[in-house]
C-alpha cells in the first residue's frame, strides 16, 4: 500500500509544480503560451543577441535562441522558439551560413511576414582566404561569416539593427532606441580605439595568428595581423609525440617567428611541453573565445568583454618573451 | 503496477506545464528535463554528462569471446574500463560511437561515449560516460549501419528495422519502424536514404535507393554479381561484386550508380569481400587472396593490387600514408601503395602467429584514425598504437587482463 502513497506524493508534487510555473509566470508577466502585448525581438546567436539588447534596452522583450557556450554552426531549435521566431516583430539572425540548422526557421517566419534581418550580410563581409591562411580547407573564397571579430563592422551592424528595430517593432520609443544605439556606438568606438592601442604593442615582425580557429580573418584584416592556420595535435598524439605529428604546428610558427600557438586544446600544457622540446625556448598555447559567449561571470559574458579578453590575450601573447 | 500507471500518467501533464511556461523571457527550454524544472539554461546540443573536447576522444572498445569480458581503453587518459560480461560475442562492429556486440541471439549495443559530429569545414568531438544501451534482435548474420540520423539492422533473411538515433543517444533502443520488404544486400543509411540490394533467385543484384520508410524512390541503373562487403565514404557508398565496386553517389538528390571494375577476372576467392578503412577517407583495403591486398582510391576510381606477404589484416589511412599489413610473421608490414613496394617493416608484434586469413574470433584486426593505427595482440594481451607516419614506430602499448580478439575504435 505504500505504492499508492508513493504516488499519489508525485501526483502532489505535481500540483505544487504546476502552481509554481503558474505563480512565477504571474509575477514576470508572462502569460503562458507567450505575451503578445510586448513588442519581440527574436535573435539566433547570443553575439548578437547581447548587441541587441544593448540597442533595443528595455522597449522590447529580446530572446536569444543559441544558449551560452554553444556552437552557433550546430544549435537547434525547440518546438517552442520554432514558433517564437515566427510571432516575432523582427528576427535578427548573423547569416552567411553561419546558423545552418536555423535558417530555415527564419526562412519559414520571413514568408510568414515576419521582417528578418541578416546582420553578417549587411556588414561588407569577406571572404575566406584558403586552409593555410587560417581558413577552412573547403571553403576557401565563400564568404566568411564570422564578422564580429572586427569591431568596426559591429558597429555598423549595430546601426542597422537600430534602423530595423524603429522600422519593424512596433510600441518602440524610437528615441529610447536611438539613444541606446548611440551610447552602444560609442562604447564599440572605444574598443576600437583601445584595441588599436593595444596592437600597436605587438611588433610588426610578430604580427601572427598561428591558430586552430577559422575566426579571426576580419580581425586580422582590420588590425593588420596575418592569420596562420595549424593543425593542433590531438590527444592520442600527444602522449607520445613523433616530429610529424606537431610539423604543421612547428612551421608555421617557424615562418611566423612567433612562440605563441592561438588554439583550444585540451591539455594546453603538455602541447606546450612537447612543442618546447621539439622546438626549443619557451612556447605558450593561449585560448582565445571564437563564436559564442560565455555565461555572465565567466570570462566573455559581453560581445565587449569577449572583444577584450581576445585582445589581451593577443597582444600578451605576441610581446611576452 | 498502479504506480506505473500512474506516474507514466504524469508524465505528459508535466510536459504540458513545461510547453506552457517555456514561452516565458525566451530562455526556458521544452525539452530541459522533467527531473530538475529549474535548471533552464542547459545549452542546445547539450547531452546529460556529455562534454565538448578540442580534439578527437578516442576509445577502443576490446571484447574476449573466451571470458566474455569487455573493456573500454580511453586513448586519451590511457584508463581501462570495465563493463558488463557478455558470452557468445562472435563480432564486434562500430559506427564511430556505438559497439555491436554481435551473439548467435542478439546484438548488444554499448556506447562509448566519445562521438564526433561532422559539420563540413569544421568538426565537434564529445566524450560522455560509457553505458549500457540494450540489445537488439537479430542474431547471426545481423548487419548494423549506422548515419547521424538512424541505425538499420538487417537480419540474416533480409529483414531490416530502423532505430530512431536520438533514442540511442540517450541510452534507450526506441521504437524501430520495420521497412516493408526483404533485401538481398545489407541496408546502408546514406545522404539521408536507405541503399540496398533487390534480386531473386541467383541473378545479379539491383540497386535500391529507399526514402527512411522504406519506399523505393530511385533504382539506378547497375548490375552487381555476388555482392559482398560496404562501405561508406565522402565520395559515396561502396559496395563489392564480382567486377568490381560499385559506388553509389548522391548528388543534389540525385543518385547514380558507377562500377570501378577490376579490369581482370579475378577469381571468387582473391575478391575485395570486407572493407577496412580509416573513418572519413575514401581509401579503401582489402585481402586481395591470400598474399596480396586490394587498395581502392574512391576518389581515383582505381583499383591497385600490392602483392605483400601472408596476410592477416590490412588498413591504411589513405592520403599518402603507408598500407599497413598485419602478415603472419607477426609484424607489421608498411607499403608505398603506389609504388607496391615494402618501406618498413616493425619486429614482430603479437605473441603468438597468427593464421592468415582464417576469419575467426582470434583475429588481430587493425584500426586507423587521423594520427595512429591500433593493432591488438589477443595472445599478448595487449594492444599497440602505432605512429604510421613515423615507419611504423610503436608510440604505446597498453596492457590488459584479457585476450582482446575484438577490437574497434570510436570517437571518430
Amino acid at each position: 500500500m505504500s505504492v499508492r502513497v508513493g504516488a499519489a506524493r508525485v501526483r502532489a508534487l505535481l500540483v505544487a509544480l504546476v502552481s509554481f510555473f503558474v505563480l512565477s509566470c504571474a509575477a514576470t508577466g508572462c502569460a503562458g503560451g507567450g505575451d503578445d502585448d510586448r513588442p519581440r525581438v527574436v535573435v539566433t546567436t547570443n553575439i548578437l543577441g547581447d548587441i541587441t539588447r544593448e540597442i533595443v534596452g528595455d522597449e522590447a522583450d529580446v530572446s536569444v535562441l543559441m544558449k551560452p557556450n554553444a556552437d552557433p554552426h550546430s544549435f537547434g531549435l525547440s518546438a517552442v522558439q520554432a514558433a517564437e521566431l515566427e510571432n516575432a516583430d523582427l528576427v535578427v539572425y548573423n547569416g552567411l551560413g553561419l546558423e545552418e540548422n536555423v535558417l530555415r526557421h527564419v526562412e519559414a517566419a520571413r514568408a510568414s511576414g515576419v521582417a528578418t534581418f541578416a546582420a553578417g550580410e549587411a556588414a561588407d563581409p569577406l571572404t575566406f582566404h584558403a586552409g593555410q591562411e587560417g581558413g577552412p580547407e573547403e571553403e576557401a573564397g565563400e564568404p566568411d561569416p564570422h564578422f564580429w571579430t572586427d569591431p568596426d563592422r559591429v558597429r555598423k551592424a549595430a546601426g542597422l539593427i537600430a534602423d530595423q528595430v524603429a522600422e519593424h517593432v512596433g510600441g518602440v520609443d524610437e528615441k529610447a532606441v536611438r539613444a541606446n544605439a548611440a551610447r552602444y556606438d560609442g562604447q564599440l568606438a572605444d574598443l576600437t580605439a583601445w584595441m588599436e592601442k593595444s596592437f600597436a604593442t605587438v611588433p610588426e615582425d610578430r604580427r601572427a595568428l598561428v591558430t586552430n580557429h577559422h575566426v579571426f580573418g576580419y580581425l586580422a584584416d582590420r588590425f593588420g595581423f596575418q592569420v596562420i592556420g595549424a593543425v593542433i595535435p590531438s590527444g592520442t598524439t600527444l602522449a607520445s609525440p613523433s616530429s610529424s605529428d606537431l610539423r604543421s604546428l612547428t612551421q608555421a610558427m617557424e615562418k611566423a617567428h612567433v612562440r605563441t600557438v592561438f588554439a583550444d586544446s585540451s591539455q594546453p600544457t603538455r602541447l606546450a611541453e612537447v612543442l618546447r622540446q621539439e622546438m626549443g625556448g619557451d612556447v605558450d598555447v593561449v585560448s582565445l573565445y571564437s563564436e559564442s559567449l560565455t555565461e555572465k561571470g565567466k570570462g566573455a559574458g559581453t560581445y565587449l568583454e569577449m572583444m577584450r579578453a581576445n585582445t589581451s590575450a593577443m597582444a600578451d601573447g605576441l610581446t611576452g618573451d | 503496477m498502479s504506480v506505473r500507471r500512474n506516474v507514466t500518467s504524469l508524465v505528459p501533464a508535466l510536459a504540458a506545464v513545461f510547453l506552457l511556461t517555456a514561452g516565458c523571457g525566451g530562455q526556458k527550454e521544452a525539452e530541459s528535463g522533467s527531473e530538475n524544472p529549474t535548471s533552464s539554461a542547459t545549452p542546445h546540443g547539450y547531452v546529460e554528462g556529455a562534454s565538448e573536447a578540442a580534439e578527437q576522444q578516442s576509445r577502443l572498445l576490446l571484447g574476449d569471446p573466451g571470458s566474455g569480458d569487455i573493456r573500454v581503453l580511453d586513448l586519451i587518459t590511457g584508463k581501462v574500463h570495465d563493463t558488463a560480461r557478455r558470452p557468445g560475442v562472435t563480432a564486434l562492429t562500430t559506427d564511430g560511437r556505438f559497439g555491436y556486440f554481435h551473439t548467435a541471439d542478439g546484438t548488444h549495443v554499448l556506447d562509448s561515449g566519445v562521438w564526433m559530429v561532422d559539420h563540413g569545414d569544421h568538426v565537434h568531438y564529445y566524450r560522455a560516460k560509457i553505458q549500457e544501451v540494450g540489445e537488439l534482435p537479430g542474431g547471426t548474420g545481423a548487419r548494423v549501419r549506422s548515419d547521424a540520423g538512424v541505425t538499420v539492422v538487417t537480419a540474416a533473411d533480409g529483414k531490416a528495422s530502423v532505430y530512431p538515433r536520438a533514442e540511442l543517444e540517450q541510452g534507450t533502443l526506441g521504437t524501430p519502424s520495420r521497412l516493408p520488404d526483404a533485401y538481398a544486400g545489407t541496408v546502408v543509411p546514406y545522404a539521408e536514404h536507405l541503399i540496398t540490394l533487390t534480386g531473386e533467385g541467383g541473378g545479379p543484384a539491383r540497386v535500391a535507393v529507399l526514402d527512411r520508410s522504406g519506399k523505393q524512390v530511385a533504382a539506378p541503373e547497375a548490375e552487381c554479381v555476388d555482392p559482398q562487403g560496404d562501405a561508406v565514404t565522402r565520395r559515396g557508398l561502396v559496395l563489392g561484386c564480382a567486377d568490381g565496386a560499385l559506388l553509389v553517389h548522391e548528388d543534389d538528390g540525385a543518385f547514380t550508380a558507377e562500377k570501378i571494375p577490376y579490369g581482370e577476372d579475378v577469381p571468387r576467392q582473391e575478391r575485395a569481400t570486407e572493407f577496412r578503412h580509416r573513418p572519413g577517407s575514401s581509401t579503401l583495403t582489402a585481402p586481395a587472396g591470400k598474399e596480396a591486398v586490394w587498395v581502392l582510391d574512391v576518389t581515383e576510381r582505381a583499383w591497385t593490387r600490392v602483392q605483400t606477404g601472408p596476410v592477416v589484416a590490412a588498413n591504411t589511412a589513405g592520403e599518402g600514408a603507408p598500407l599497413l599489413v598485419l602478415e603472419t610473421d607477426g609484424a607489421l608490414h608498411g607499403y608505398d601503395i603506389s609504388a607496391g613496394k615494402e618501406t618498413t617493416v616493425t619486429d614482430p608484434l603479437l605473441k603468438d602467429i597468427p593464421e592468415a586469413g582464417s576469419g575467426g574470433t582470434t583475429t588481430a584486426v587493425i584500426e586507423v584514425d587521423r594520427s595512429r593505427a591500433y593493432l591488438n595482440d589477443p595472445e599478448g594481451r595487449r594492444v599497440h598504437e602505432i605512429d604510421y607516419n613515423d615507419n611504423l614506430r610503436v608510440a604505446r602499448t597498453f596492457d590488459l587482463d584479457v585476450r582482446p580478439s575484438l577490437m574497434v575504435e570510436t570517437g571518430r
